[in-house]
């Protein structure tokens, strides 16, 4: 875990994706400390006002500080894409793992289940569990993870039965070990990395999935601000005032890039051509 | 020959088999999804406050009393003759909502897979050929932050920049190519764009790794061991086997632009299917969306399935991966 | 080198490669020189990173970048291309130089027909050759290297060969360009032993009939004395011998060669001596030991009796020993003189086949299919403690199932399988998990068999832990293990990859030691090892079977090593045992075609039993999904008749001592004796005959 860390912190994007995320960490915890007005506070008279010192990032339709209104947005972003992650890689890499270790039926059963699932656009499979689950943050939530869950069930299945292959799980097999021991001990930590690189990389599109499905109105629900309502929003005045379209979608261009680089920059680590420079003859 | 005939024909088969299971799945889903959903059709169709006989009617016209097994072979047995339903709301056969808009998804699919193949190609090859030069340090760091750019918020900047500011470009809406072509290019431009974007820096990435993939083989060393130069080695020997994961991309890539357009429509008002369901999803008219979805699912089968297919063609291996060898 | 005034085909003089690294720049070669005359067949001997491989690809330049190479001069034909643009070398790769390379199945471009590939160095040279000469000359070259029905298989793509098929393409595309020099680099390590033998006669054939000079750059002394002339050996980047071929195996003149020859056991050899193993490893890069690169492994370094600071000090540079010899040791007329010792350590080994006690492992008729393909056939064998049983096969001949199916990883299909006795292929569950402790294994892949998350603590500790020992006896036992293989206890904190593949193979060895069990399984145990550290191994395993009294079955393709550790030795063919019998007797009279064919087809101890015995066999083993009617060797079978497509042949014993041979002509063995004695000229490859 330290090594990694210290990996991550000495790779050149990686420090600038970490140092992106933590900024928006800590925008999204320190919110009310940090935003000038209340995010629903609508100011009449001062609607749909451009950039100025009052209101840097100008107001919406209703008054509202649009600052203030991003600033509160990124609670959302990143605890719906968190959440999302960690519910579909849970998800997923059950299937993933008991798929590709059982083999045989249950294997293929669990298979074309995430098939089945990943054959529709995630969007509108996420749109249409949230018309069943109904709006809100853990509904929204669940929608997105299980549209990702065939991700790592995949990937999950493709390291368990390439690691399955290797001698070493034969040795523990003759050992007497149980197949739940070999995979809890063997199998789920000789993955974890290449899993944990999915995990953010999944972060990005649950963000992404999550902001599509404000922007249609199937996300969190007003006033609850989020980034993808407020672009929704903004479309109607773009002709008048174009900064409204510009901040959200900055903020989330920024999340999404830090989180992009963190995972790359975890990919370069586990990346096993990274761990062979040796090179032989 | 003709026993790798026969692991071609078993090949397919088995492929068909497999994608047929897997539409049947998606219609369980699909059909129990939507039971699930919160208020029915009678109840929006019978107006406020109906009268229980005119209800207990309309339940029965449309045979939601009987059970969910029954109503689900009704409607899959129909969906399997090409009758998807008819739109409670709108009145009208789903196959034919379907058919009009698929014209304006087809061509914004068609125009965003065209921009993201052929700049994604070029960019990809370019950077792998150079690599580790800043050519292909300033690629791979333009394709990290293109790939985190919302495709949806490049297209409502795009419409801040080339129609609200430039004025040079519609900021929304569809012209038919057959009344004036150019006009409909204008219309088409900054959708498809905007809709090629992140595809662009993906098919650039993977065309890079693969490229530098195949370079690394072995074959390759051998090649240059011939005294086959880099032109021809790219030419003859790298492009066939790299291509094979770059057309995989590039079919799920045109599967999910098909389906999952609904963004780009939306912020362009683009009248495709996207915005059809989620309208349809919206005034929670079930029939509808589950026409539509079906629809995408097959059709992102469908394709799936060439793909696996076309294979054969690019890698000789799997024509006869039941063939012994000699 | 010798005063000849012919121009060498390739000289190369004080060659350096280093390479860029992220750990700083490795020196990899270190002054090597060399001419080749032209037609001269050379053999470059080394283990893994001794810059042998390197030095051909940088006279060739086709290293990548991040290598630096410096030379006086590399001249082929007497053209300087030290510095030579990349189009210039691209006009003399293929048309004065090529090569072979060492894995058939990944050389070829998988898209490609075969024809195409096969032509592509005349196509690339000379643009002005009509694509129907073109045509033409691949299915000559093809015909040439002996591959059957050549305008078929031009238009052939890689997948539709077989192993030994596509090496004889990869040689035709070597030399359908004519060049002057050919370079083969481990030309038969990937392929099977009846089918290296084919592969060794088609480049000496070839390399000689075209009068092209050859490099053969291997690990394996037997291919050598099989191949060459002359021979240069490589250790940490330099050449430390260069020398006629017969005088390398009579009179090594520098210790790191006369290790290496001591340190091999092989097929011919009838005793049970204890190898010579060289100690330690090889160093990581050529600057990396002071003085003499060797010094730190060698046995005339000097001791605590001898001072010999010299070899650590000072460099030796290779010099005139006889004429046309040279080699780089301060020491080298003690080293030609030394007396060969290996008759003291004869007796070292005891026999373990006359203590051999009660039956451990039991096979009754056991049968294993996977799905068409028929793995295992209707095998028995009986397996005693303090015994050790070899078992030969190429691949797909069921070795490796077997072995899965002794340790109750996979079950039968059908049959029994008793250990201890007790039937295990009827149980399940927690019974199977614990019946399987009483074998235990050792893999062929010292890195894949263990877990790369685990220090070898832990590691060791596994089978304990999940038998239920306590924490206290544990370490105990782990302290034991560890110094039963030989391992000093501070490496337990380690990780796999902080190991050499030597030092990971004894943890292998200690792990299926832990639990006591009755039978060891040992998978190609040393296969996957540099020659030098294979004899510690195979060291290891003698000293252990001396002490522990547990049945050991050892699978082994290198009937050396299995001569060697083997009481008695089963040969598999397509899933059946087709001969079996004490190790002696069987391998001085093979009664089984097979059995005799793998021995003929087995390199030569030294260069004075070249082309002894001509006894090889057409052809690579059959498809398992596949077998042929009748006797599964008929179609490879020089000897075959009617009534081996009618009749499989069942084991029958042909002498007191157990041995036993499946072959309808099991008894006559004057028509197998008359075969050995043929021209290989009439032994030409055939295409598989069709069912």
């Amino acid at each position: 875990m330290k090594e990694t860390s210290l990996y991550l912190w000495h790779h050149r994007g990686g420090r600038v994706g970490v140092l992106l995320l933590l900024a928006m960490v800590f925008v999204a915890v320190f919110a009310p400390l940090i935003a000038p007005y209340e995010p629903n506070a609508q100011i009449s008279g001062s609607e749909l006002q451009g950039m100025s010192l009052t209101h840097w990032f100008g107001t919406d339709f209703l008054g509202r500080d649009i600052l203030s209104r991003t600033i509160y947005g990124a609670r959302v972003s990143l605890f719906a894409g968190a959440l999302a992650v960690i519910l579909g890689a849970a998800l997923g890499i059950f299937m993933g793992i008991t798929a590709g270790y059982m083999g045989g039926w249950v294997d293929s059963t669990m298979m074309r289940l995430s098939d089945a699932i990943s054959a529709f656009p995630a969007i509108l499979l996420g749109a249409a569990i949230v018309a069943v689950l109904g709006p809100g943050f853990v509904q929204v939530a669940i929608a997105i993870a299980i549209a990702q869950s065939p991700l790592f069930a995949r990937l999950a299945r493709a390291l368990a039965i390439s690691e399955a292959r290797l001698e070493y799980i034969e040795a523990a097999e003759s050992m007497g070990a149980s197949k739940a021991s070999i995979i809890l001990r063997h199998i789920l930590p000789n993955a974890a990395g290449p899993l944990a690189v999915q995990a953010s990389l999944s972060v990005g599109i649950a963000i992404l999935l999550e902001a599509g499905l404000s922007f249609l109105g199937l996300g969190v629900q007003p006033p609850t601000p989020s980034w993808g309502q407020m672009l929704a929003d903004s479309l109607r005045f773009i002709d008048f005032i174009p900064a409204y379209a510009i901040f959200p979608g900055l903020a989330l261009t920024v999340v999404l890039v830090g989180v992009n680089l963190l995972a790359d920059a975890m990919r370069d680590r586990v990346d096993p051509q990274h761990q062979n420079l040796g090179g032989g003859e | 020959m003709r026993q790798s005939g026969a692991a071609m024909l078993k090949y397919v088969f088995g492929r068909v088999v497999q994608a047929f299971i897997v539409v049947v799945i998606v219609s369980v889903v699909v059909f129990l999804l939507m039971h699930l959903v919160p208020g029915d059709v009678v109840t929006v169709l019978a107006g406020p406050d109906p009268e229980p006989a005119v209800v207990a009617a309309l339940r029965a016209k449309l045979g939601l009393d009987d059970p969910l097994p029954v109503q689900y072979f009704r409607w899959a047995f129909a969906a399997l003759q090409g009758d998807l339903g008819t739109s409670p709301y709108i009145g009208r056969p789903v196959t034919e909502l379907i058919a009009r808009r698929l014209p304006a998804t087809l061509e914004l699919a068609i125009a965003a897979i065209i921009i993201a193949s052929v700049f994604g190609i070029l960019v990809g090859v370019i950077a792998a050929l150079r690599q580790g030069s800043w050519v292909d340090t300033l690629i791979t760091t333009a394709n990290s932050f293109i790939l985190s750019i919302p495709n949806f918020w490049f297209g409502i900047v795009g419409i801040i920049v080339f129609a609200v500011w430039l004025g040079w470009l519609p900021s929304g809406g569809r012209k038919l190519f057959s009344d004036d072509p150019i006009k409909a290019m204008q219309y088409l431009l900054l959708p498809a764009i905007a809709l090629a974007l992140d595809s662009i820096a993906m098919i650039a990435r993977l065309v890079r790794a693969s490229v530098l993939d195949e370079l690394s083989r072995d074959y390759v060393t051998v090649a240059r061991a011939k005294g086959v130069q880099a032109s021809r080695l790219m030419r003859l020997h790298i492009s066939r086997n790299a291509a094979i994961p770059v057309l995989t991309v590039l079919g799920l890539r045109f599967g999910q632009m098909l389906g999952g357009a609904v963004l780009i429509e939306s912020v362009f008002n683009w009248p495709g299917l996207g915005r059809l369901t989620i309208e349809a999803i919206r005034s929670r008219d079930i029939v509808l969306v589950q026409g539509t979805l079906m629809y995408f699912v097959i059709i992102y089968m469908a394709i799936n399935l060439l793909i696996d297919l076309s294979y054969g063609w690019f890698n000789p291996r799997i024509r006869a991966s039941t063939g012994g060898a000699v | 080198m010798t005063g000849s005034s012919q121009q060498s085909s390739l000289s190369v003089k004080n060659l350096k490669i280093a390479f860029r690294t992220s750990s700083g720049v490795r020196q990899v070669v270190d002054g090597v020189s060399f001419d080749i005359k032209p037609g001269e067949q050379v053999g470059v001997v080394g283990e893994s990173g001794s810059g042998k491989s390197v030095t051909m690809l940088a006279a060739m330049g086709l290293l990548p970048n991040s290598a630096r190479i410096e030379a006086d001069h590399i001249r082929m034909n007497g053209e300087e291309i030290k510095s030579a643009p990349e189009s210039r070398m691209a006009e003399l790769r293929g048309a004065e130089i090529s090569m072979v390379f060492q894995n058939p199945m990944t050389s070829l471009n998988p898209s490609m027909r075969i024809g195409r590939q096969v032509q592509e160095p005349v196509a690339v040279h000379d643009k002005s050759v009509s694509q129907t000469d073109l045509d033409v000359l691949a299915i000559k070259m093809l015909e040439e290297v002996g591959i059957p029905n050549p305008p078929l298989r031009t238009t052939q793509y890689p997948h539709e060969f077989s192993g030994g098929m596509r090496q004889r393409a990869v040689i035709a595309m070597a030399l359908s360009g004519e060049p002057s020099v050919l370079v083969a680099d481990e030309p038969t390590t990937a392929l099977d032993v009846t089918v290296q033998a084919q592969i060794v006669s088609v480049l000496r054939e070839l390399s000689r009939k075209r009068n092209v000079a050859s490099i053969v750059i291997t690990h394996d002394l037997g291919l050598v004395a099989e191949l060459v002339d002359r021979v240069m050996v490589m250790y940490a980047g330099r050449i430390v011998e260069e020398t006629p071929v017969a005088d390398l195996f009579n009179e090594p003149a520098h210790p790191y060669t006369r290790a290496l020859l001591r340190s091999r056991p092989t097929a011919t050899e009838d005793s049970k001596r204890r190898l010579d193993a060289i100690p330690g490893l090889p160093p990581q890069s050529a600057d990396a030991v002071p003085g003499c690169p060797f010094h730190p492994r060698c046995e005339f370094a000097g001791d605590s009796s001898i001072d010999r600071s010299i070899c650590r000090t000072q460099r030796p540079v290779l010099k005139e020993v006889a004429p046309g010899r040279t080699a780089a040791c301060h020491f080298v007329e003690e080293v030609m003189s030394a007396e060969d010792t290996q008759d003291l350590k004869k007796a070292t080994i005891a026999q373990q086949a006359e203590t051999a006690g009660e039956v451990v492992l039991n096979l009754q008729k056991v049968s294993k299919a996977y799905g068409p393909v028929k793995a295992l056939n209707e095998v028995s064998l009986t397996l005693k403690r303090g015994e050790t049983l070899g078992i030969a096969g190429e691949s797909g001949c069921g070795k490796s199932t077997l072995a899965r199916l002794a340790m109750g990883l996979v079950p039968p299909t059908s049959g029994k399988i008793l250990v201890n006795n007790r039937e295990i292929s009827s149980l399940k569950g927690r019974a199977l998990r614990t019946a399987r402790r009483e074998i235990q294994m050792v893999f062929q892949d010292p890195t894949s068999s263990l877990d790369r998350r685990m220090t070898i603590r832990r590691i060791i500790a596994e089978p304990m832990g999940i038998a239920g020992f306590d924490k206290a006896s544990i370490s105990e036992r782990t302290a034991e293990l560890m110094d039963a293989v030989g391992l000093a206890e501070h490496y337990l904190d380690r990780y796999p990859n902080e190991l050499s593949g030597g030092q990971r193979q004894r943890v292998g060895i200690a792990r299926a030691l832990a639990l006591n069990p009755d039978v060891i399984i040992l998978d190609e145990p040393t296969s996957a090892l540099d020659v030098s550290v294979q004899a510690q191994i195979v060291n290891l395993l003698d000293e252990l079977r001396a002490a522990r009294s547990a049945g050991y079955i050892f699978i082994a393709h290198d009937l050396g090593v299995l001569r060697h550790v083997s009481d008695r030795v089963a040969i598999m063919y397509l899933g059946r045992i087709v001969e079996i019998g004490e190790g002696d007797e069987l391998f001085e009279t093979p009664r089984h075609p097979y059995t005799r064919a793998l021995l003929a087809s087995t390199p030569a101890a030294h260069p004075d039993q070249r082309h002894k015995d001509k006894f090889v066999v057409s052809g690579s083993p059959p498809d398992p999904a596949n077998i042929p009617s009748g006797c599964g060797f008929r179609l490879r079978c020089p000897l075959a008749t009617e009534i081996c497509a009618q009749k499989r042949p069942e084991l029958q014993t042909v002498s007191g001592r157990g041995h036993q041979v499946a072959c309808h002509f099991g008894d006559d063995l004057t028509s197998l004796d008359a075969l050995s004695t043929l021209q290989t000229a009439e032994l030409q490859p055939q295409e598989s005959k069709q069912l």
